[in-house]
């Protein structure tokens, strides 16, 4: 199947949504977005064939994203937290820095405060992994090929991430009336 | 299966990634282990909270606009103005009986507006303020396109932006009044030289004074600020006008704007 410019546009909330989470302020997620498509596009005119398009664009931002990151040396070098005990070092080490959104209040407004804090409490690599699993529904492998690691890796942040979240949220759950028992 | 082999595996059951065994395996324990369940069911609905408040963040229109706008381009003035210019890499002799019509053509239209030079003037103060308060840009962004959906959701000009070469830097944009029209500023570094391009569809030039320059069938004209100090140039794209001022030479401008 022959991707149209249209069929690739018909995804940019979806990728906007994920640009968000990478830039973490909606300016500079505006910009990959933008760099996203451009780079789709020049590809499409050059009559090349995509196989899965909305991966195929994810891959595209994620791409961006990194080259993005290694260019601009004010930004902080991206961590791979693989394990939890580092997770929590991070999260201390984060607070003590202060935070690191821009233009913090446009972001809140546009996510309930609850998951967005829940969000917040994974490491940026765990994040990203479970934003493509809940969200957008990719398969394990797709995510494997999204982010370029190997598939244990991607089993293991989701794994690891859900678990953070479910902690995070666990008090939503019991709202609801859950959890009447808890270990 | 036991509870604790069960839990390990909840995340992959939900996500669809076990092969049909084990699914078969996990839905028989879930059947009559109320505890598991349970558990699963907060998992399915904490989930689906995150994805919900997740999905209710949508891109904003003016960047559906802009990458609609990227999806179908017109040919850009700036682009054919390069390819005139350089064939073959190198600027071209002037000449050709085309070039000929084309100045007339431009000339006419535009020494109908004969009047004041209060734009340039206009431009220039704004310039000057600009350089004395290190530059107040209502839009920051050095991407072409979310200046150019800036300007049409602002002024509604459709515009083309030039490409300029590797030492030239897009900062940002703001909105001024020039003869009492909004008319849109964009900024760029010239190395470290800052030039300002305003961008409209009535500014009254008189160009009479101005030096012409024909580079093939493009007009560009090339004046002095009041300053002494500022240059200005100014051509006629497809659908609006262009004046460019900078404090480096005019033919240094030109040389920016059209080589890459
Ligand atoms: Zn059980």
């Amino acid at each position: 199947m022959i991707s149209t410019k249209d069929e690739l546009i018909s995804h940019i909330d979806s990728i906007y949504r994920s640009a968000l989470y990478l830039a973490k302020n909606p300016e500079d997620a505006e910009d990959l977005v933008q760099e996203t498509f451009i780079k789709a596009f020049k590809f499409l005119d050059n009559n090349k064939k995509i196989e899965y398009e909305k991966a195929w664009l994810f891959k595209i931002l994620m791409n961006t994203f990194i080259n993005q990151y290694r260019k601009s040396k004010s930004n902080p070098p991206l961590v791979d937290f693989d394990t939890v005990e580092s997770y929590h070092a991070s999260v201390e080490e984060e607070a003590l820095n202060g935070p690191v959104m821009e233009n913090k209040e446009k972001f809140d407004d546009l996510l309930d405060s609850e998951v967005k804090g829940a969000l917040e409490a994974l490491p940026d690599d765990f994040r990203i992994a479970i934003l493509l699993s809940i969200v957008e529904g990719f398969t394990y492998n797709e995510i494997s090929e999204i982010l370029g690691i190997p598939i244990g890796t991607v089993m293991s942040r989701i794994y690891r991430g859900k678990k953070i979240l479910k902690e995070e949220l666990r008090s939503y759950a019991k709202g609801l009336g859950y959890e009447r028992r808890q270990e | 299966m036991n509870c604790n082999s069960v839990r390990k595996y909840f995340y992959a059951f939900i996500d669809n990634e076990l092969d049909v065994e084990r699914n078969i395996e996990i839905l028989a324990h879930l059947d009559m282990c109320y505890e598991c369940s349970t558990k699963i069911e907060i998992e399915r609905v904490i989930q689906n909270r995150v994805k919900e408040s997740v999905l209710s963040i949508s891109a904003p229109d003016s960047l559906k606009r802009s990458i609609a706008v990227m999806a179908n381009p017109r040919p850009s003035f700036f682009s054919s103005l390069k390819e005139k210019l350089f064939a073959n890499g190198v600027l071209k002799p002037v000449g050709a009986f085309v070039s000929l019509l084309l100045i007339i053509t431009v000339f006419i239209v535009i020494l109908s507006y004969n009047m004041q030079n209060e734009a340039f003037h206009i431009a220039e103060s704004e310039y000057h303020h600009m350089l004395m308060n290190d530059m107040e840009t209502d839009i920051r962004s050095k991407n072409k396109n979310a200046i150019k959906g800036y300007i049409l959701d602002n002024v509604g000009l459709d515009v083309d932006l030039p490409d300029f070469r590797g030492n030239t830097k897009l900062i940002g944009a703001s909105l001024s009044t020039i003869n009492d029209k909004s008319v849109p500023l964009v900024y760029y570094m010239i190395g470290n030289v800052p030039a300002a391009l305003y961008i409209g569809r009535d500014f009254d030039l008189n160009l009479s004074k101005a030096k012409r320059e024909l580079i093939n069938d493009m007009v560009i004209y090339k004046t002095d600020g009041d300053c002494g100090d500022c240059k200005i140039i100014s051509w006629q794209g497809d659908d609006n006008q262009y004046i460019m001022i900078s404090k480096i030479n005019s033919n240094r401008m030109i040389g920016v704007l059209t080589s890459i």
